[in-house]
């Protein structure tokens, strides 16, 4: 697979000299992947998008964006970029329609593409209710799908999301997500993704990077990681109220038992032995006073929690 | 098929996804010259969208200063002279020139820049000129209409007779152009907005009380006429005046040069000297 974006040692320093942001990172994006870059405020991410979209010019390093610098080349990243960081002002006096249309004409789409194409993402976004309504005067969440809308119209090859569901409610984040999906899926676009929502990020990511203190921690498949950072399964089991102490006596005669609340105990257990786990279970459920009982594998936001916070080194 | 599957499948029907940075066919003139006006049109659209509700209210506060000026004037002076009188019209006709062209055209680019609309723009692959000269325009438009009510007001109070000739208009365009060339200087390099406001309120007082915007540089010590010529206020002040007058001497087409000159240099600054993509 050919790689969208080629990065190679990069690093970069604010504050001259005080604030290392990134450091010495390298990794590719390939065509047609979604990729996540995941860590927690302040890890480096916004700095090392800034730099891929030549917002920023690295200390040392490299970027290539199809084989090509990208600071030596920045109105062709502008061009085949589409960048989304944070609501803009700048478009905050166009009314919607204005908006993603000014956005399409300056992306160099003709008049009349650019109308049909604005029609298109307004019903599509169900936008077309407050198409007239200025940027400032709609709702949080309507400017961003607004905004984001303006950044995909024209189909640019790459996208680069920036927090794109933040502040959006549950609906509006399907939306979102589903926009990424589709345009990967039907157009093949590569997809970069920075942003805080793990567990809605696990639906639509192909690859994983983590990063936290300027460094890149991990890069890989979901599945990967998971299997690097704990193969085991979890059988979470919720008791009736008041027996937890009991059941946990028992349940600790087949392994170790961690409680989670009040009324809810988890277990790990390896593949190979979740199947007895289940059976013993299921035989004692009178005993264990057990309401509910689930087998839940490890989740994306375990390996974040493993990889991007303070025990990564054990697992690097 | 509904409208946004209608959408949907011509959207799909060329995928560019798998685009790659390759030399661009050559484009002709005339098509690449459409190309950067319909760019700049809808620059300009954006930078209208932003004063669309208040542009009455701003060029009528940036009147009301010269306004007010010219009236202290009228009060305050007894039987100006016509050379005098001449000079106080003029001097208030750069007035909003350098309220609207510098402080005006200097914070709003600072402000931008703070709220990150440089961001959005830098994302789109628009060419640096016409995103400065956007800029430009939008101070030049802004600063026009205050420049007309002041020649109207200036010729009610004080009677005097406003040549009006061919030679204004470019003499108008320039002394526009320069302050807002000085202007966009000022807000593309200055660190903050905060900053921004402290030098633009600054230089309106000092341009127009200390160099010879409205008074005559023999008026003002050595140092300060020697400070004034590295502003291009006192050149469009005054070419202005002699304009306003219906003369057009030598020393009127060297203001023009000048402010020409001011006008290019500014732009040639940030336009060579700025990666405006980068941030600082």
């Amino acid at each position: 697979m050919k790689s969208v974006y080629e990065i190679e040692n990069l690093r970069k320093v604010y504050k001259k000299g005080r604030k290392l942001a990134n450091d010495d990172i390298s990794f590719d994006v390939k065509e047609g992947e979604i990729l996540s870059v995941l860590g927690p405020n302040g890890a480096g991410k916004s700095t090392l998008v800034k730099q891929m979209v030549a917002h920023s010019r690295p200390t040392s390093g490299s970027i290539f964006l199809f084989q090509r610098d990208v600071i030596q080349h920045s109105r062709d990243v502008s061009r085949l970029v589409g960048y989304y960081a944070q609501e803009s002002w700048a478009l905050a006096n166009l009314t919607v329609r204005e908006a993603i249309f000014f956005t399409a004409r300056l992306r160099g789409i003709g008049k009349s593409d650019a109308e049909r194409l604005t029609g298109w993402w307004l019903e599509k976004l169900s936008l077309n209710g407050i198409s007239d309504n200025m940027m400032k005067r709609i709702s949080g969440g309507q400017r961003r799908l607004a905004g984001l809308a303006a950044i995909m119209i024209g189909d640019p090859p790459v996208l680069i999301l920036d927090e794109p569901t933040n502040e959006l409610d549950p609906v509006k984040r399907k939306i979102v997500w589903e926009l990424v999906r589709e345009k990967n899926r039907d157009n093949g676009t590569t997809v970069l993704l920075v942003t805080h929502n793990v567990l809605e990020a696990e639906q639509v990511v192909d690859r994983v990077a983590i990063i936290n203190h300027g460094k890149l921690q991990v890069i890989d498949t979901i599945t990967n990681l998971k299997t690097r950072v704990d193969p085991r399964l979890k059988v979470e089991i919720i008791v009736q109220s008041g027996k937890r102490a009991e059941a946990e006596a028992i349940l600790k005669q087949w392994g170790t038992v961690d409680i989670i609340s009040e009324n809810r105990v988890q277990m790990l257990v390896g593949r190979d032995e979740v199947n007895n786990l289940v059976s013993r279970i299921i035989k004692n459920l009178d005993e264990l006073s057990c309401m509910e009982y689930k087998i839940v594998p490890p989740s994306l936001e375990d390996v974040y929690m493993k990889l991007g916070g303070h025990d990564h080194d054990e697992l690097c | 098929m509904n409208s946004v599957d209608e959408g949907l499948a011509q959207t799909n029907a060329t995928p560019i996804a798998t685009a790659t940075l390759t030399k661009a066919a050559p484009v002709p003139l005339l098509s690449s010259i459409a190309a950067s006006m319909t760019e700049l049109m809808y620059l300009l659209r954006i930078q209208y969208a932003e004063v669309r509700e208040t542009w009455m209210w701003v060029i009528g506060l940036a009147s009301i200063f010269p306004f007010t000026t010219l009236l202290f004037m009228k009060f305050f002076l007894e039987n100006p002279s016509p050379e005098v009188v001449m000079r106080i019209v003029s001097g208030n006709i750069i007035f909003p020139i350098i309220i609207m062209g510098i402080n005006g055209l200097g914070n709003h680019i600072a402000w931008s820049k703070q709220q990150g609309q440089f961001t959005f723009y830098a994302s789109l692959p628009i060419s640096k000129i016409n995103f400065l000269l956007a800029f430009m325009i939008r101070g030049f438009l802004m600063s026009l209409p205050s420049v007309i009510i002041m020649s109207i007001v200036g010729q009610v109070v004080f009677h005097i007779q406003i040549h009006l000739t061919f030679g204004l208009l470019p003499m108008v365009l320039l002394s526009v152009a320069a302050p807002a060339g000085f202007g966009i200087l000022i807000g593309f390099l200055s660190k903050n907005p905060d900053l921004t406001s402290m030098i633009t309120n600054l230089l309106m007082v000092f341009l127009n009380f200390l160099t010879p915007v409205m008074i005559d540089i023999n008026q003002l010590p050595k140092a300060l006429q020697i400070i004034s010529y590295l502003f291009p206020t006192t050149y469009a002040a005054d070419g202005l005046r002699q304009m306003l007058q219906g003369t057009w001497t030598t020393s009127v087409t060297l203001d023009m040069i000048v402010l020409m000159l001011f006008t290019l240099l500014s732009f040639w600054i940030v336009v060579k000297k700025m990666d405006w993509r980068l941030e600082k």
